[in-house]
């Protein structure tokens, strides 16, 4: 297989994995604390794994076909600017710190989880006129550093398993 | 390897001692409310006492009860019910969301008379 073609089925999977395991979040209980917006963050996961095993623009193009593709099928358009905004900071924020050498993936994907929390809440304080709405901040930056500790050393464990392919 | 993960660890660690410094600060300046101000998509919906007990129907949305000097959302027809799980609040600048309804009440330092928009 052509080194061209094993990157193109890759990035496909990584997607079709991203938009699966978005599907299983969307079945999981939210945490009965009512703050809105903690939740497990398991597509991220196909978000590192394409940063990590073919680069940055593959990882933006799964990271915008899980936003689009949940839209499309379970979402609100309301619900897309929340995904949009913590997308895109959570993406530049892992971009940066991958790019600075200093962090694992398991750094960079805890980053990445605090900060989609804080481009979905800075959303939703303009969305509902509400800045008060930004005192869940504490909250959300613990649980989504935890959360994607956790998918860090997830993909960690992956990436040692699949390492004859790996790359970058 | 083992380097990383050090630099992983201060990472995290530096995350979570932000918010909980961010925590403790919002904490601090906590003082008690007096009105609540419940907003539908942005725009102010009502100001209510919050010393005086109310039921609140947002738009067929939500329910938004005052009681005993607390407030909180009774039911709402969102999915998660993230709403309806948050405890009551009372003290100035706290808030429940429904997001995917798009309303907030929020508990507000200055007491007033209670009008609906």
């Amino acid at each position: 297989m052509s080194e061209k073609t094993r990157r193109i089925a890759l990035l496909g999977l990584l997607t079709a994995l991203c938009f699966g395991l978005s599907y299983i979040e969307l079945m999981l209980p939210a945490l009965p604390v009512g703050v809105p917006g903690i939740k497990a963050g398991l597509a991220n996961i196909c978000v590192v794994a394409a940063l990590y095993l073919l680069g940055p623009w593959e990882a933006a193009a799964v990271n915008l076909a899980r936003i689009v593709l949940n839209w499309l099928l379970f979402g609100s358009f309301t619900g897309l600017l929340y995904s949009l905004a913590g997308g895109a900071v959570s993406f530049a924020v892992m971009l940066l710190l991958k790019k600075s050498g200093a962090f694992s993936p398991v750094g960079v994907s805890a980053a990445g989880g605090a900060a989609h929390n804080v481009g979905q809440i800075a959303v939703a304080a303009l969305l509902t006129g509400t800045p008060s709405i930004m005192l869940y901040l504490p909250a959300l930056l613990i649980f989504g550093t935890a959360a994607g500790a956790v998918n860090g050393l997830i993909f960690a464990a992956l990436q040692k398993r699949i390492s004859p392919q790996r790359k970058g | 390897m083992s380097k990383l993960f050090k630099r992983d660890l201060a990472l995290i660690v530096a995350i979570i001692l932000a918010a909980l410094a961010l925590w403790g600060a919002s904490a601090l300046f906590k003082k008690e409310g007096e009105s609540v101000e419940v907003r539908l998509r942005g725009e102010l919906y009502a100001v209510l006492p919050l010393n005086k007990n109310a039921e609140l129907d947002v738009e067929g949305l939500c329910t938004v009860v005052v009681e005993d000097g607390e407030t909180y959302v009774k039911s709402s027809t969102c999915r998660n019910k993230l709403c309806e799980n948050h405890r009551p609040i009372s003290r100035a600048g706290e808030t429940v969301a429904c997001l995917p309804n798009g309303v907030t009440v929020t508990v507000k330092k200055e007491g007033g008379a209670d009008f609906y928009v």
